[in-house]
């Protein structure tokens, strides 16, 4: 059972974190919501892992990067929305240099002529 | 908290439930039917459980929820399976306890420190000659001031002698009121109580004035019970005098009963400065003379200082004693070892060792237990299959399984542990009252402590995991699909669990061969002790210890004292012969004498002569001992001080100095030092054992008590077969009345009690060995027993097939049989070449056997072996009844 996760798109848990950050940035969004708002800003190539998802969401709820809120929706269901706090604001920020830090590090080796 | 937990748990379940619904509308709008879309979005949801639980994690203190939960489950089980519950814990029980109760002895007698401040900061220097590779001599008092004040390493260094005194009201002789109890107490330096951070409970330690001359500072720090005693602990006791040895001593102080004194096992009754040594031990020049040794000591480290440092500086000093006093202390080296470790002296090693020994095979017996536990376990695993596999289907994780599973084991082992500390103190008790009596306060605790406990959780803890992880492993990776189909156990699957458990049976018997091995090898070991030749005769032999000095008598007076004291014990009715001697042979007492030179030979370099262990005895005393001398004659009242001065030597020295025992006769010897008299060997006494019943020959000497003198002997009377013996004692308590009726006459027992504590390790090694032997071939044999039951349970259709084809009874027994057997052989021949690799080990404990002893290997190889075929022959009768009809009809 568990092997079924494992075909999937692994991202780096550094990375999950930065997207969910990033896509929230826009506003406040539920899970499905970020789920679909990945998927399609990557033209559907990169495809999140629930199992990975919603853990990842706790996780930053409890580090206080981001928050979130009951609403109820237009069909009178409970939705939870989270929505980016200023440290949150911060984190992306960091996060984000270090991801072009890194793609710049990994570009430069991958493909040396283009430094050059 | 609860409250919180239903909150998260029902946000979680909401969040994922819009999720899914969210997904589910977007399929349908996308044109998907509404089954369908639900179907998909599931799928592409993945497993929700396992989502979910992922998710709480993410709120740590999870773990700590799981845990109750996994606590409460598995109390559940246990309680719905009682019987396996029972069994599983009584035998971690057992194997717990076997181990905890041999901790708390080797803890009461070699690992508890003493009860003082910071006691990790003490050692226990030793002195001797560099010759030596570890050295257990004490010190001279001016060599240990020396060191005192010259070392940079210590924070301060204590000085203390054993002794015992006469304790008394008053100090008048030859009156009722002046009758003296025999006490034991510490001769100390000033610094004694500060140095180990005692605090008195009354009054003070003892001051740097009270250790500067010899014999001036009467004064006294008595024990709890003392004052309890002799003053009904009132605290008008300060200021009060008490007498010992006649004189009297004027009470300072109380020491709490928490603290019995640094001697080991002893509770003292009194500490005095050691400058009133004249009174209480040694006089003379024992404060000046560095040869007179008479010091045990203890140092407490500065902080930041390592043993090694601390040798190192003592060494330092020592050296520059050489320089200074190269005709006493040339040669000399001083040696530390942690405190506790300074109790056994040269006895620490073989103590040691075997402490090492007994909790190895306890270790081992528990490693048995363990798997006989995880051998239920995987039985047990086996029928729970299709409840893990269930948990695993809705989306359990198998690390989540596994803790669950381990959680049980580890409530398993908890229980037993508790049960395992309640068999542990019965253990340690029994080993207690197995402690030899002895003529002397001793006070050993092994009732387990703080330290034990925690062994015990620790132990128990590990344990759980030794014997529950192969089989949580193996519970959760069972086959699914199978499982779901209703087929509890593939084929495949319980081949390698029998392979598991097989392989378990051979670890147990291995392992109960190994443990059986030992308590054979000790069983015959004690055997022979038991009919060992010592060399002397104890039977009919009574003893009692006498010391006048403890009556301020001098040294005439003790003399004359003994000579009347014999003279008129050997005319009491029933007594055959009566005899004085320092100590009995094996008596847990040794004296070595030094250095000795030949007639002719040059004094050897300090501290680099031959030493020879030796005893003082009276005349009569081979006589009352029934040692027979091979040549020569006995010590008679004539060999005084003033006589010429003589020895009797036994064979082994004859041989070894002079070649034989004719040629040594007549010879003269020379003791102590150039000035000494020469001795004239007037005996050869036959060979014996002296020390312990391990010891090889060993030269010896005996001195004549008339011609040597020592005031604290033990008298030594042989009755004869027609003797009474409650009479003979009762009339030799009168004679010794007669003569000084304040005498103290203390430790009359039998001399066969006096010798138990030679023999006590041998007893102890085989009466431990023993049972955790037959503990261990318990387990194994149970362990094998419940395989071949369970192997039997799974081969019925097999076997039913095989009855119903035609196969005999006696082809179904062999079957089953064969298969315990292999089994038993292979665990059989391992266990016997792994004793055959171990018990060398135990060669320096053995008697009189090899640690190979091909007697008690075949024998224990043929106890094991039947025990085996019994276990497999239970279960394979079982096999033949099998009713090939219905055992068709179950599958």
């Amino acid at each position: 059972m568990k092997r079924g996760y494992q075909n999937r798109i692994e991202l780096l848990q550094g990375t999950l974190d930065l997207l969910i950050l990033q896509t929230l940035q826009w506003g406040p969004r539920h899970g499905y919501g970020i789920n679909q708002a990945i998927r399609a800003g990557s033209g559907e190539v990169l495809q999140v892992d629930t199992g990975s998802l919603y853990p990842a969401l706790h996780r930053l709820e409890r580090r206080k990067w981001i928050r979130s809120e009951w609403t109820v929706s237009e069909n009178n269901q409970r939705v939870k929305t989270y929505q980016l706090t200023p440290a949150g604001k911060k984190q992306l920020l960091a996060e984000r240099s270090n991801w072009e830090r890194l793609t710049a590090a990994m570009s430069g080796i991958l493909d040396p002529s283009e430094g050059a | 908290m609860k409250f919180r937990r239903m909150r998260r748990d029902e946000e979680i379940d909401a969040e994922i439930r819009h999720h899914l619904d969210e997904a589910i509308r977007d399929r349908i709008e996308r044109g998907e039917a509404p089954d369908e879309a639900r179907a998909n979005a599931l799928r592409e949801f993945g497993n929700v459980g396992l989502v979910k639980e992922a998710t709480r994690e993410m709120w740590g203190w999870v773990w700590l929820e799981q845990l109750r939960q996994d606590l409460g489950f598995g109390l559940r089980m246990l309680r719905k399976n009682p019987g396996f519950a029972f069994v599983a814990i009584l035998t971690l029980a057992l194997g717990i306890g076997a181990n905890t109760a041999i901790l708390s002895v080797v803890n009461g007698l070699l690992l508890r420190p003493l009860p003082v401040e910071d006691p990790e900061q003490l050692l226990s220097p030793f002195w001797g000659s560099k010759k030596d590779a570890q050295v257990w001599g004490s010190f001279s008092y001016a060599n240990y001031k020396d060191l005192r004040e010259q070392n940079q390493s210590l924070a301060g260094l204590l000085a203390w002698r054993q002794v015992s005194a006469g304790i008394s009201a008053t100090g008048e002789r030859h009156a009722e009121t002046g009758r003296a109890e025999r006490a034991y107490g510490e001769l100390v330096s000033a610094n004694y109580f500060d140095v180990l951070g005692v605090k008195p409970v009354l009054g003070r330690g003892f001051l740097p004035e009270e250790e500067r001359t010899s014999n001036t500072h009467p004064v006294v720090v008595i024990s709890e019970s003392l004052w309890q005693e002799r003053f009904q602990r009132k605290a008008s006791v300060i200021g009060q005098t008490i007498y010992l040895n006649g004189s009297p001593f004027t009470v300072v102080g109380v020491a709490p009963t928490s603290f019995k004194g640094v001697a080991f096992a002893f509770r003292q009754a009194f500490w005095a400065p050691l400058m009133m040594s004249p009174k209480l031990s040694f006089g003379g020049d024992w404060n000046t003379n560095r040869t007179w040794n008479l010091f045990h000591l203890i140092g407490r480290r500065k902080p930041g200082v390592t043993m090694t440092q601390a040798e190192a500086d003592l060494n330092l000093v020592a050296g520059s004693l050489a320089q200074q006093h190269p005709s006493t202390n040339a040669g000399t080296k001083v040696q530390v070892v942690p405190q506790p470790e300074s109790n056994f002296s040269r006895f620490s090693k073989v103590l040691r060792l075997s402490s090492l020994m007994a909790l190895s095979v306890s270790l081992l017996v528990l490693l048995v237990a363990c798997a006989n536990v995880a051998n239920l376990l995987l039985a047990r695993a086996t029928t729970r299959t299709k409840e893990i596999g269930i948990r695993l289907a809705l989306g359990a994780g198998r690390g989540r399984i596994v803790r669950q599973l381990l959680t049980e084991s580890m409530l398993l082992a908890l229980i037993g542990g508790v049960l395992g500390c309640l068999f542990a103190y019965w253990g340690a008790m029994a080993v207690q009252a197995s402690f030899p009596p002895l003529p002397y306060p001793i006070d050993l605790d092994f009732s387990p402590d703080a330290y034990v406990l925690k062994w015990m959780i620790v132990t128990a803890m590990l344990t759980s995991i030794v014997f529950g992880l192969i089989p949580a492993l193996a519970a959760s990776r069972p086959d699914l699909v199978a499982i779901i189909k209703g087929d509890a156990a593939g084929q495949t699957r319980s081949r390698h669990r029998w392979n598991l458990r097989g392989s378990l049976v051979v670890a147990q018997m291995a392992i109960s061969v190994i443990v059986l091995i030992c308590a054979g090898l000790f069983l015959r070991s004690l055997n022979r002790a038991v009919h060992l030749d010592l060399g002397f005769s104890t039977e009919n032999l009574m003893t009692m210890q006498l010391d006048p000095r403890l009556l301020d008598y001098d040294e005439a007076e003790v003399k004359r004292f003994f000579a009347e004291a014999l003279r008129r014990i050997e005319t009491l009715p029933g007594v055959r012969s009566a005899s004085l001697a320092g100590s009995l042979p094996l008596g847990n007492h040794s004296d070595e004498q030094g250095p000795m030179t030949k007639e002719g030979e040059p004094d050897p370099l300090p501290n680099q002569g031959i030493q020879v262990a030796s005893n003082f005895v009276a005349p009569k005393y081979f006589e009352t001992l029934r040692t027979p001398l091979v040549l020569g004659r006995d010590f008679t009242e004539r060999d005084t001080k003033d006589a010429p001065q003589v020895v009797i030597v036994n064979q082994e020295f004859a041989r070894k100095f002079y070649g034989s025992a004719e040629n040594a006769l007549g010879k003269r010897i020379r003791l102590w030092s150039g000035q000494a008299a020469l001795r004239e060997i007037i005996g050869i006494a036959q060979d014996g054992l002296y020390w312990h019943l391990y010891e090889a020959p060993r030269p010896f000497l005996f001195l004549p008590e008339y011609q040597v003198y020592s005031s604290a002997m033990m008298l030594l009377v042989s009755v004869k077969p027609s003797g009474e013996m409650k009479a003979v004692a009762e009339n030799v308590r009168q004679t010794i009345a007669q003569l000084d009726a304040r005498m103290p006459v203390a430790g009359l027992m039998m001399a066969e009690a006096n010798l138990s504590f030679a023999y006590w390790g041998a007893r102890l090694a085989a009466g431990l060995s023993s049972t955790f032997g037959l503990l261990g071939l318990l387990l194994a044999t149970t362990g094998l027993y419940s395989v071949m039951t369970y192997a039997v349970a799974q081969r019925t259709r097999e076997i039913g097939i095989r009855l119903a084809l035609g196969a005999q009874v006696r082809d179904v027994l062999r079957l089953i049989v064969t298969q315990g057997v292999r089994v038993t052989v292979l665990g059989l021949a391992l266990g016997l070449l792994g004793a055959f690799a171990l018990t060398r080990l135990l060669a320096s404990l053995l008697l009189g056997i090899g640690a190979t002893d091909p007697l008690t290997f075949i024998g224990v190889g043929s106890v094991l072996m039947s025990a085996a075929l019994l276990a497999c022959y239970l279960p394979a009768r079982r096999a033949t009844k099998v009713d090939p009809m219905i055992a068709l009809r179950t599958e």
